[in-house]
């Protein structure tokens, strides 16, 4: 016999195992289930006999039964002798089930390893263990986890990979672990590892999806076990609040969070909520200024801590003197819009005080707190003096919420009354703490929507709520969007996701290209340049740009931290810069429309601060910020970028360097997700005085031209991620933009039935006569208005020209444009 | 030999760690009971008003009648109070007493239980099978 099965054989554990082999588990529960069954119908018909033998009427009925009470007599005795013994041996396997990450210090060091890595090494056939995890029940769960079928696991046996023999050195506590034999995996078997990562999972993903199924399993035995104290003390004893007085006006307005659902149905709080919690309870027994004021940022993180306050005092938990409290949440909302005078308002406040102070057991959580104190100061009222007695007395705890700009503004400058408060600053959830509320809710919605969670799935929610929606409050928007993604999964059919399906969800709310991409996606990205081509004519090194952005950002590689991308554009008028803003919108965002222009010559002058980002003291909303604001994933077009203020220039290097900025309030706004292309005329005569001596203009040339020139500052063309120069457009350019535009005329006149003819000779004509040195290719479209669409609309009025026909334009010396028109039936 | 290693510590544990387990149950019944019927909260607030519904003797020596009216509500509450305390302290100890007296009985079936076991199935198979 190999050392590892002799491993086994020592471990105290080997009974229970050998028992769970022998009668799974499920199998066990099952025949549970129909002897329980069987045992109460052959008490009722023993009863039926019984009744039978004094019950004349009965007895002629079941009169056969007389003939057989033997027999049911001796099928009840065999029944309830199986069902002892199965009942005997599933107790004594629940209490050799220990546990590994609810309760670590159960395991002793004669139990050699976890429940867990046992039930694993039991699966050995061959002394490999990697093969072993995969036969054992919770190694599938595990894989099934990781989005890993049976049969891809299966061609990864069937490749040559290194085996893993012995079991490892126990890292922490006397027995090995999960953690340390996954660990011992990834060690000792470097193609399992890489077999991984060309799976798509990283080491962090395996590892945490192996501590997620072992805490969903244990959880569930934990809430099976009813007998525990902490199952039987959920039960709130009778009477407890006889002693204490009724609150029938403080009821009026507020809720009873012992009685609240969220309350009962809520898990575990995080290590940093429990330091906060630990803090609040520390406050609220003191002898004196036993009152707390919970500030945090904007979302439900305060409200929260008060709900695991609730819940430790539900269960009993609690510090002595917290044990028969009851928290009450007052809606200061509903309360404000019922008074509509002081007085009425101040008799209302002191009556829910006075009924709270009297009934000796309330903590009155009071939720936006500075909105009342602002309310009752409108209607002439001083709370804070009003409550002042309140808050000394030692019958009744205050807890205020607080949201920390509203705290700087309205509480902090009110020493009297920040004096009765102790403060507790709650900081936001760190990634990993949310990810860990994310794992624990999601049976819940698996559950309730029939859906199945991978772990990378649940990672991805976590990185995407942080990565494409940072405007919101991190718990709420992760939370959020699991919520979210139930529905959608529903509605799309899906049953598992994975992250792919949640790239595709967040694809959807925010129009970026996300997911795995497929061959078709490659190539569209590969042929990016020819795409872009094709409606900006010539500039060749601005697509080159644009196209190497959209690849950084669609492959993921980008700085989360910045916006995905900014660039100056130079050049002189009329040579696609504007053009260029839409096709990247249309190429990355899906369509032009998702390119938004701001006009920054309009930026100048006092005012222009306030009208861009929005002022504090004329509560006026800035353009930019409500544009980002609204439209979060886009291209913002920064037109003639160098005629705004030098401070408004100022503003913008946070904006390319860190995709955030402050707006007039202070408040965040977030362009994490936006393009920025600024356009500028600045340097266009350098441009043709280059171009007009035959040489190219490089953008290092133009750039020390224009930060000499004092135009743009070296800080702020620093941070742009290219500075693009447009080339004025030579003759053969200018006919490929006239063939565009006549095109796009031509489309038009078709959805009308009627086609023009886009001649060489047209093209030609329109190039030559339409463009300009100064302004390049704009005024083209003014010519093809002026000359050929009003023609067109003339012999449309005349009816000349209808539907079904043909026009062409044709050289003529009479006409003012050259051109005459040449009607044709098709 | 795989059902003789499971029955041989199947016994180990009945008759060893079982029995400490049976009375750390009990423990816990117990404080639940306790707990249940707050029995502790009973016993500090016996006399208690009811709710706390008093009144505050606002009267004097020349207003006894208002005095009188705040001591008589007072003493009513407070006999409310009493006797719904006392219920609940009756109905909680009679089960503590219950729950004392079945722990002798709930062993000793214990201690029988395997054997228990075995003879309600070879008295099942003699029903079944004998004439």
């Amino acid at each position: 016999m190999s050392e590892l099965k002799n491993q086994i054989k020592q471990s105290c554990l080997y009974p229970v195992l050998l028992l769970d082999d022998l009668i799974t588990e499920r199998f066990r529960r099952l025949l549970l289930h129909l002897l329980r069954y069987i045992i109460f119908i052959l008490v009722l018909i023993f009863v039926v006999y019984q009744v039978s033998t004094y019950w004349s009427p009965v007895a002629g009925f079941w009169l056969f039964l007389i003939q057989i009470k033997n027999k049911i007599l001796g099928l009840l005795f065999i029944n309830l002798s199986l069902f002892g013994i199965v009942y005997l041996l599933e107790l004594y396997f629940s209490a050799r089930y220990y546990f590994e990450l609810i309760a670590q210090n159960r395991y002793q060091a004669i139990d050699s390893y976890t429940f867990s890595v046992g039930r694993i090494l039991f699966q050995l056939k061959d002394d490999d263990l990697l093969a072993s995890f995969g036969r054992a029940k919770l190694g599938r769960a595990i894989l099934r986890r990781l989005g890993l079928s049976q049969a891809v696991w299966q061609t990864f046996l069937a490749t040559p990979y290194t085996q893993v023999l012995s079991l490892p050195v126990p890292k922490i506590g006397p027995v090995v672990k999960m953690s340390d034999l996954m660990e011992h995996f990834l060690l000792s078997s470097p193609e399992f590892k890489t077999w991984l990562l060309a799976s798509g999972i990283k080491e962090a993903d395996f590892l945490g999806a192996v501590n997620w199924v072992i805490l969903q399993l244990e959880t569930r035995e934990l809430s099976r076990r009813w007998w525990l104290p902490e199952n039987l003390l959920r039960r709130p004893g009778i009477g407890q609040d006889w002693v204490y007085g009724e609150t029938y006006n403080l009821d009026l307005w507020s809720r009873d969070l012992l009685k609240d659902e969220i309350v009962s149905s809520l898990q575990s709080a995080s290590n940093s909520r429990q330091k906060e919690l630990q803090q609040l309870e520390n406050i609220l027994v003191r002898s004196r200024e036993d009152n707390a004021l919970i500030i945090g940022s904007a979302g439900p993180d305060k409200l929260d801590l008060v709900y695991h306050l609730a819940r430790s005092i539900y269960l009993g938990k609690t510090l002595g003197p917290l044990r028969d409290r009851r928290p009450v949440l007052l809606e200061s909302a509903k309360f404000i819009s019922a008074f509509k005078d002081k007085n009425t308002f101040e008799q209302g406040i002191l009556k829910i005080f006075s009924d709270a102070a009297r009934a000796g057991n309330i903590i009155l959580v009071i939720d936006d707190f500075p909105n009342l104190l602002a309310s009752a100061k409108i209607l002439g009222s001083n709370l804070a003096l009003l409550i002042d007695p309140f808050l000394t007395a030692p019958e009744l705890q205050v807890i205020g919420l607080v949201d920390l700009d509203h705290f700087h503004d309205q509480i902090e400058n009110q020493v009297g009354l920040l004096s009765r408060f102790e403060k507790i600053k709650i900081e936001a959830l760190s990634s990993a703490e949310l990810a860990e509320l994310l794992l624990r809710q999601v049976s819940q919605i698996e559950t309730d929507y029939h859906l199945f969670f991978t772990y990378q799935a649940i990672m991805e929610i976590n990185h995407s709520a942080e990565y494409y929606f940072p405007d919101s409050i991190s718990s709420d928007k992760t939370m959020d969007l699991l919520l979210e993604i139930a529905p959608w999964a529903k509605q799309n059919n899906l049953t598992t996701l994975g992250q792919a399906e949640v790239l595709s969800f967040i694809q959807s709310k925010t129009n970026i290209p996300l997911g795995v991409m497929n061959s078709e996606d490659k190539t569209q990205l590969n042929q990016l340049e020819a795409t872009l081509s094709a409606r900006v004519i010539g500039q060749t090194e601005a697509i080159k740009s644009v196209a190497n952005a959209i690849r950084r950002a669609r492959v993921g590689i980008r700085n989360p931290n910045r916006p995905i991308g900014s660039f100056l554009f130079l050049g002189p008028t009329g040579v696609g810069k504007t053009e260029t803003a839409k096709a990247l919108a249309a190429a990355f965002f899906g369509q032009e429309e998702e390119m938004r222009r701001l006009d920054m010559s309009e930026f100048q002058g006092a005012d222009a601060i306030a009208r861009l980002i929005g002022s504090y003291t004329s509560g006026q909303a800035g353009l930019l910020s409500s544009l980002i604001r609204e439209h979060p994933y886009g291209v913002v077009l920064l037109d003639e970028f160098e005629k705004t203020s030098p401070e408004i220039l100022n503003l913008f290097l946070p904006v390319f360097d860190e995709g955030v900025f402050a707006d007039g309030s202070g408040k965040k706004v977030f362009a994490k997700n936006t393009i920025f292309i600024a356009t500028s005329n600045a340097g266009s005569d350098l441009i043709w005085q280059l171009v007009s001596a035959g040489k190219t203009p490089q953008a290092t040339e133009l750039v020390e031209a224009i930060v000499s020139q004092g135009i743009f500052k070296p800080e702020l063309l620093n941070r742009f991620d290219a500075v693009v120069v447009y080339q004025p457009l030579a003759e053969a350019e200018l006919i490929q933009v006239a063939r565009l535009m006549l095109k796009k005329l031509a489309t038009r006149l078709e959805a009308k039935g009627i086609v023009l003819g886009v001649t060489d000779f047209l093209v030609t004509a329109v190039a030559q006569n339409g463009a300009n040195k100064v302004f390049g290719a704009r005024p083209m479209q003014r010519y093809i208005q002026d000359n050929i669409e009003q023609s067109i609309a003339d012999l449309l009025i005349n009816d000349t020209l209808s539907q079904g026909m043909k026009v062409y334009f044709e050289a003529d010396s009479n006409s003012g444009s050259g051109l005459a028109p040449r009607i044709e039936k098709m | 030999m795989r059902v003789a290693i499971i029955i041989f510590n199947y016994f180990i544990w009945h008759y060893g760690q079982a029995l400490k387990s049976l009375l750390v149950l009990y423990r816990n019944f117990f404080q639940f009971s306790f707990n249940f019927f707050s029995l502790s909260l009973m016993f500090r607030t016996w006399i208690s008003p009811w709710r706390r519904l008093d009144l505050d003797y606002q009267g004097n020596i020349f207003n006894a009648g208002q005095w009188f009216e705040a001591f008589v509500v007072n003493i009513l509450m407070r006999l409310v109070g009493f006797l719904i305390r006392t219920i609940i302290i009756i109905v909680g100890l009679g089960v503590l007493v219950l729950l004392s007296l079945s722990l002798p009985l709930v062993l000793l079936s214990w201690l029988v239980l395997p054997f228990g076991v075995v003879v309600a199935f070879l008295v099942g198979l003699g029903l079944l099978f004998l004439p």
